[in-house]
């Protein structure tokens, strides 16, 4: 194709939403997408939920706080381990793979074509395997709020307010910075292995601490679970793109543009009045 | 005037309007309130804004008013590096600085048609050309009573643009003018990036020679000038007015290129309409608000494309016969294929003040094809394979320096120029490298087309296809206190 490249090349302007939808259809993004989209599909099909009633559920909702703190017998037959790590294998893999989709693309670009879906695999037991450890403490946080809150919709409300206090917060900036660091990847023998390894568990350990507390939040629900992750996963990819930057309390949620749009609409009304 | 963009060597001698006038605006631009979007100070930090450096540097006080966050998140450290919207970020910012000028020029009562000159500095028709525009060597205006705000910044570098032996930046030169590609990792443009802020980005040719040579040449760096001027650093470049002339002839630079018949540019949807997550902002040229803009907008017809009364002059690109202005350019495919990695070094790499030598091993199954692109068989070889040196993630706590790479150099201090591989004014090394800045701290990636040199290692006999031994001379302000890092030193294929 040849000729004069002009603003009016190649179609006309996307909106910035069809731009972002564009950007999920191609490479990197393309293929995690669909692996989340697999993982979300597989949690409802199995319905994972319904075995978690305490965290889920309205079995304890009723139930006196006292009763259920005296009895770890009860959580751990309401809540059995294994369903309760199922449960959350599946809710990392539907929800964290999209977000490390440039990670994984550096390290395949990094290796040797031969090898690069080896180093993406040993990257992702690094990444995922820092994830699965980290069950114990934000299940023992869920499994706390839910028992202090009394109710799941209680329990809900309060790990949004977590959550959004903490990404207001500079030292979730910092911890998502810290997320974006790349390391060497070796080429060769054992390095390649150990180093594709190593840079999944730092990235699982940053991402973790990043994310915990919005990932408390789907824990929470039963109903509408996909839609829970659905809205998560949503927010966190919102914060990686909005990519390193000097960690400060800001607004959460709302980018700052809309904020600007958002403030000049006030200025303009109050000129107005 | 004229109702284009023109050579200030070209302009007249010393003092002429244009750049009497451009003087005059910056006067009254640096006395309006930072949080005034037309000042000279948010102007320049919209390139990238560090507070406590400019408050250490006296930019700005505790009491200095900042305007409201969200302008800040929104309109401040935009600038776009080591990524393919390099090229189209700068030139929408350079055409509202100068808009901004121009308005403020008029109502100076000054002419309506200003326009921001270039400094062609690689015009060799002009012997002047590498020398600074007197203009902002003065340091008064004509009426000898007023401070000359165009030499009144901090620059400790040269006057007169050449090679500088002590910061290992070789002469500055039309090198990248000759790369066909727009986007890619080897390209005129720098690398293809979906978001604002690249997690993995590869400086365009442009971008480092001659934008990131000039940049440190004129600023200045330690240890080889007394301190860094402000166009030594990402935070303070905008500062100086020098900064927009300089950039205004890497914009024609660009433009020059797209006249050139054969070159691939990029026409993809991300990087017409992207950025994905944001569009670049600019202030209205009133200040009321921010406007936004795309690549779109910088092209033939949109909102921000230049005219320059010379696309030829310094451009290495030979004016046209038969008065044909623009030639057609090849749209490249919106996916280009990448090369591929075939070797790499073994260890992460420290340069402070000495040379460090690395041994880069090529994979065994790349080996024979690798030698059938360049080895004895090199001179039949297919045009189109070329072999690439990539240095990752060059990271340091040093402001800025130099750094230039050797293959197969011989053992000893001798640094032959047959074995040089590329080099690099490391502009901006300190912010690419800070975890807690915007720039996501992982350095500069750079990559070299070595298809030639490699060519003339095999002719010459010395090339083994199964290692590569590459050198690496760097002067930088860390020293061997703070040394820099390479992440990995590699070999590409395409």
């Amino acid at each position: 194709m040849t000729g004069r490249l002009s603003a009016t090349d190649g179609a006309t302007g996307h909106s910035r939403p069809r731009l972002l939808l564009a950007t999920f259809s191609q490479p990197p993004f393309r293929t995690p997408i669909l692996f989340a989209a697999a993982a979300s599909a597989l949690s409802s099909l199995f319905d994972i939920h319904a075995a978690l009633p305490l965290l889920c559920g309205n079995a304890g909702g009723h139930t006196p706080l006292t009763t259920i703190a005296a009895s770890w017998h009860f959580l751990i037959a309401t809540n059995p381990p294994g369903t309760v790590l199922q449960l959350w294998l599946i809710m990392l893999a539907a929800m964290m793979t999209p977000l490390i989709a440039s990670p994984m693309a550096y390290v395949r670009a990094s290796s040797l074509v031969a090898r690069r879906w080896r180093a993406v695999a040993i990257f992702l037991s690094g990444y995922f395997g820092v994830w699965t450890l980290a069950a114990v403490p934000v299940l023992a946080i869920a499994f706390a709020l839910r028992l202090l809150a009394g109710g799941v919709a209680a329990a809900a409300l309060a790990a949004c307010g977590i959550a959004l206090l903490w990404s207001a917060c500079p030292y979730q900036q910092a911890a998502r910075n810290r997320g974006h660091r790349l390391r060497r990847i070796g080429l060769f023998g054992v390095q390649a292995v150990c180093d594709s390894f190593l840079f999944g568990a730092r990235l699982g350990a940053w991402c973790l601490l990043s994310c915990w507390a919005w990932m408390l939040v789907p824990l929470f629900a039963s109903r509408a679970h996909l839609l829970a992750m659905l809205a998560v996963t949503t927010i966190l990819m919102a914060e990686r793109l909005q990519g390193p930057g000097v960690p400060h309390w800001r607004i959460p949620l709302i980018p700052p543009a809309v904020l600007i749009r958002l403030t000049s609409r006030t200025q303009m009304a109050r000129r107005k009045a | 005037m004229a109702d284009q963009r023109e050579d200030a060597w070209k302009l007249g001698a010393g003092w002429n309007d244009t750049l009497l006038w451009y003087a005059k605006a910056i006067i009254a631009l640096k006395g309006r309130a930072l949080t005034d979007r037309t000042s000279w100070r948010y102007l320049a930090a919209m390139h990238q804004f560090d507070q406590s450096l400019w408050m250490h540097q006296g930019i700005i006080d505790h009491t200095t008013a900042l305007p409201a966050q969200a302008d800040m998140d929104v309109a401040w450290n935009q600038c776009q590096h080591s990524s393919f919207y390099f090229l189209p970020w700068h030139r929408g910012y350079l055409a509202r600085f100068e808009q901004i000028i121009a308005a403020t020029i008029a109502a100076l009562h000054g002419p309506t048609d200003w326009k921001l000159p270039y400094w062609n500095y690689l015009d060799a028709t002009n012997p002047n050309a590498r020398k600074i525009p007197q203009a902002f060597l003065e340091p008064y205006l004509p009426d000898g009573i007023t401070r000359n705000p165009l030499e009144d910044v901090p620059r400790y570098g040269q006057k007169i643009l050449a090679a500088n032996p002590q910061l290992k930046i070789p002469d500055i030169d039309l090198t990248a003018m000759n790369v066909t590609k727009f986007t890619g990792i080897f390209s005129f443009g720098g690398s293809p990036t979906d978001f604002s802020n690249p997690d993995i980005g590869v400086r365009g040719q442009l971008e480092n020679v001659p934008h990131g040579s000039v940049h440190i040449l004129v600023g200045g760096a330690p240890p080889a000038d007394v301190d860094f001027g402000y166009l030594s650093r990402f935070e303070t470049a905008g500062l100086d007015p020098l900064f927009w002339l300089h950039h205004c002839n890497i914009d024609r630079l660009w433009a020059a290129w797209m006249t050139k018949p054969g070159v691939e540019m990029e026409v993809g949807q991300q990087w017409l309409d992207g950025p994905s997550d944001r569009a670049f902002a600019v202030p209205t040229v009133d200040g009321s608000g921010l406007e936004t803009y795309t690549a779109r907008d910088t092209l033939a017809g949109g909102k921000f494309y230049p005219d320059y009364d010379d696309l030829h002059a310094g451009t290495g690109v030979a004016a046209l016969l038969g008065g044909a202005r623009m030639a057609d350019i090849v749209k490249g495919s919106p996916v280009m294929a990448e090369p591929t990695v075939i070797g790499a070094n073994s260890e992460t790499l420290t340069v402070g003040t000495a040379a460090v030598e690395t041994a880069v091993r090529i994979a065994a199954q790349e080996r024979t094809a690798l030698v059938a692109a360049i080895g004895r068989t090199a001179p039949d070889a297919p045009a189109d394979e070329q072999t690439f040196l990539q240095l990752e993630n060059i990271r340091g706590k040093g402001v800025a320096g130099g750094l230039q790479v050797y293959v197969n150099s011989p053992a000893g201090a001798d640094l032959p120029e047959d074995r040089f591989a590329g080099s690099a004014a490391l502009f901006g090394l300190s912010s690419v490298s800070a975890v807690d800045g915007g720039h996501g701290g992982n350095g500069i990636t750079l990559v070299f087309d070595i298809s030639d040199l490699a060519k003339r290692l095999a002719a010459a006999g010395d090339f083994d296809p199964a290692h590569l031994r590459v050198k690496i001379v760097a002067a930088h302000s860390g020293g061997d206190a703070d040394p820099i890092t390479i992440d990995r030193v590699s070999v590409l294929r395409q």
